[in-house]
């Protein structure tokens, strides 16, 4: 009988551990993980600087396509087993408290996870006026892993510098990596700052006494503006003042780091470099709802515009200052330089010259890079109330210039004509000798020994050229359109099927006609031109007179004629 | 995924460096395919093959085309977030081509439950479904006056299931799979459920004979 008691206890004891055993395989995993450790090897790719003014860029995690995180970090479990509830913070002392960054629910053994931050520095940030060396640590915890801190120094520059860029001297691979942080300059742009937004209204009120060129979309009227920036740091004495940037070691690379005064620093201050010029200007455009652009070239800067598809520059530094050698220009004489520059920047530009760059502040805004927050200051205004006392003995007031055809034809080398070239000017000018006359909605004059040849896009009624077709004319006739500026569009788009491109700004207006100086870029060539094109009925007419860069001298004299036949 | 989208970003800055103005032709479309093998890891092989004309080619061997190191950093600077390792350059001179490859560490990651998500950056993608692991996207952009005919393809691992597009919070699109994540196979866990039920079953028989026993051993007392 105690047998047979025995024999059913162990039936139970055996039954309980079959129980047991089950319960052990279904749960082995959290069992197994609660006496195993999980490996993890992070890899640290860690930021070497952070710049105050950008801190708005490093929190935004789509930001310039996430490029100016702290840190980017890739956890792998190399471990057996699966980690678990993982969990990364990070801090840096002094800046950001603990902070968490992920949380990890299960990391497969051989399994990788991503952890990009993205710190969130407060605005008090941009009071920082010295650079200083931090720490950023970062702690990694679950619960099968072993706690692990991980840290690395970061610099903290101060508010004003702007570092060029962050990519180690041996690894530059273009001159466009010198400047690497181009897109961080839209940072020192500040249009919504009360100090600028006070300063533009007296710019608008006194000096332009009024203005429309972003409601009306003009180009004239945002040229006059552009000046009217120019006359407001004129007229306060402003001067242009230069400095160097600072090569500085950060991290692995050897950078330059510039002082960047902000727009309302350099307003008050009453001093600026060409950068920081363009910064104002930059502000100033674009709280007047224009889009403004920083054109940046080998050791220069100059401000301007982009409007309907066309760029416009001004030569801020041509305010110089009374010391200086070369005295100050005009705000006239300063937007020619400036369309000069421009005319030479487009050229490099299409030939691949990386070291000239557009920096188109919307553009960057657009993609996540934000101005600092800078709060009102009663000083600070009352200084701009000051300065704008200047402006009460009246701008130079940029206007553009009425001139005949060939003054504002300055790309094809063909200013400065003659008096009696421009008596030429006219409903009806003579032909002059060896030209023959074409009659259409447009008439003007050509040379004899040319030949007319086929045309190609459907609105181009009429094309002349010399033998070598280095230097030409095309007639153009649009239906869909009474829009000069809208006709020079399409024949840009006819080109950009082509494979082909152009740029163009108004020159000005004369006779009806509205002038247009352009170039063009086309197998290879590059063509420097004046359109004339006029509202005519049911449509726009116009002429192209132009030629192939490299040709120099002898067929000035020919488009000057043809320009000035015109009509 | 938000490579797939990046990609086209870098691809274009290739276009545009690469690219000078053409003489006068007909409008051909660049040909571009992007394949996309993601693992069992979540970790992503990529391979960007482009496919250019003569002229473009020329040109492609006279700037970028020279320096693969430029065009890894390229790649690099187009997808700051990620760990991309294993370049790998192929050239088809005769064919006027070239494959440009790398791995993407992370590209999609899992949650508690199994299911893995790949972010891919833009809002109702024109996107197809080829079967439960493969899916394709045709993109044509026109850039600076160039047509870009883009083929990306989508090879998700083999014991993928229900894959499908779904939108995040943001109205993105999302591309989520089932995956099984476990270290173990499942078969470990349902012979423990096994076992439990047997165990329980002869607990429960030999409770009941052991009561029998005791029952009989009393009415013989």
């Amino acid at each position: 009988m105690t047998t047979q008691k025995n024999s059913g206890f162990r039936k139970i004891i055996l039954s309980c551990a079959i129980v047991v055993i089950g319960v052990l395989m279904v749960f082995h995993q959290s069992l197994f993980s609660l006496f195993t450790k999980a490996e993890l090897e992070a890899k640290i790719e860690p930021n070497s600087i952070i710049m105050p003014a950008a801190y708005k860029v490093y929190g935004n995690e789509t930001a310039l396509d996430g490029k100016y995180g702290l840190f980017k970090m890739l956890l792998t479990n190399n471990g057996k087993t699966a980690a678990r509830n993982v969990n990364v913070t990070f801090e840096i002392p002094g800046y950001i408290e603990e902070t968490n960054l992920k949380k990890v629910p299960l990391i497969l053994p051989g399994q990788s996870i991503l952890v990009n931050c993205f710190p969130k520095f407060k605005e008090d940030i941009v009071e920082k006026r010295t650079a200083s060396r931090e720490v950023v640590n970062i702690n990694i915890n679950g619960l099968n892993i072993k706690e692990q801190t991980e840290s690395f120094p970061i610099e903290i520059k101060g508010r004003n510098e702007y570092v060029y860029t962050q990519i180690p001297v041996d690894e530059i691979l273009s001159p466009a990596e010198l400047i690497d942080n181009a897109d961080l300059l839209g940072c020192f742009v500040t249009p919504e700052d009360p100090i600028i937004k006070y300063f533009t209204q007296q710019i608008q009120e006194k000096i332009l006494k009024g203005e429309s060129a972003s409601v009306m979309n003009s180009e004239q009227e945002a040229v006059r503006f552009l000046g009217g920036i120019y006359d407001a740091t004129y007229l306060s004495h402003m001067v242009y003042s230069g400095t160097s940037g600072v090569p500085t070691e950060i991290g692995d690379a050897t950078t330059v780091v510039q002082s960047i005064r902000l727009p309302r620093e350099v307003v008050t201050g009453k001093t600026g470099l060409c950068i920081e010029l363009s910064v104002l200007y930059a502000s100033v455009l674009m709280n007047a709802g224009l889009d403004p652009i920083i054109y940046l070239i080998p050791g220069h800067a100059y401000p301007g515009f982009r409007m309907n598809g066309n760029f416009y520059a001004i030569e801020a530094t041509g305010i110089g200052g009374e010391g200086m050698k070369g005295g100050r220009s005009s705000a006239a004489q300063a937007f020619e330089v400036g369309m000069k520059q421009l005319q030479e920047f487009m050229q490099y530009a299409q030939m691949g010259d990386e070291r000239y760059q557009i920096i188109d502040i919307r553009e960057t805004v657009k993609n996540g890079v934000s101005a600092m927050e800078l709060k009102d200051d009663t000083f600070l205004r009352g200084k701009v109330d000051e300065i704008a006392r200047s402006f009460e003995s009246g701008g130079m007031a940029y206007s553009q210039p009425q001139s005949g055809f060939a003054e504002m034809g300055t790309n094809t080398g063909a200013g400065n004509t003659t008096g009696n070239q421009q008596n030429n000017r006219g409903n009806s000018p003579s032909t002059p000798s060896g030209y023959k006359n074409y009659k259409g909605k447009v008439s003007f004059s050509y040379p004899s020994s040319w030949a007319s040849n086929p045309t190609q896009m459907p609105e181009m009624v009429g094309y002349f050229s010399n033998a070598n077709y280095d230097t030409y004319a095309e007639v153009y006739e649009f239906r869909n359109t009474s829009s000069p500026q809208q006709a020079l569009g399409m024949i840009r788009q006819y080109m950009n099927q082509l494979g082909g491109d152009m740029q163009f700004s108004l020159a000005g207006q004369t006779n009806g006609f509205q002038v247009f100086n352009g170039q063009s870029y086309f197998s290879g060539n590059s063509l420097q031109w004046v359109a004339a094109f006029k509202p005519v009925s049911a449509g726009v007419a116009g002429v192209i007179v132009g030629k192939t860069v490299g040709y120099g001298n002898p067929s000035q004299t020919v488009i000057e004629n043809i320009l000035n036949s015109i009509h | 995924m938000k490579i797939i989208k990046n990609h086209i970003l870098t691809l274009l800055l290739l276009i545009l460096c690469s690219f000078q103005l053409q003489a006068q032709q007909e409008l051909k479309g660049t040909k571009q395919k992007l394949d996309i093998t993601v693992d069992e890891m979540g970790n992503a092989n990529l391979s960007i093959t482009t496919k250019y004309n003569a002229s473009q080619w020329d040109i492609f061997k006279k700037t970028v085309g020279s320096n693969q190191a430029y065009l890894k950093r390229m790649m690099i600077k187009a997808m700051p977030k990620y760990f991309l390792t294993d370049f790998e350059y192929e050239e088809q001179p005769m064919d006027r081509s070239y494959t440009f490859k790398m791995k993407a560490f992370a590209v999609t990651q899992p949650d508690e439950n199994g299911k893995w998500e790949a972010e891919l950056d833009m809002k109702d993608p024109d996107i197809t479904k080829l079967n439960d692991h493969t899916f394709t996207m045709n993109l044509n952009m026109i850039s600076n006056g160039m047509l870009i005919e883009q083929e990306q393809k989508i090879n998700l691992p083999p014991k993928a299931k229900n894959a499908k597009l779904e939108k995040n919070s943001f109205g993105s699109a999302v591309l989520t799979y089932q995956l099984k994540t476990g270290s173990s196979t499942p078969y470990l866990t349902y012979l423990g459920i096994l076992m439990i039920l047997i165990g329980a079953g002869m607990l429960l028989v030999n409770l009941r004979k052991q009561n029998q026993n005791d029952k009989n051993q009393s009415e013989f007392y």
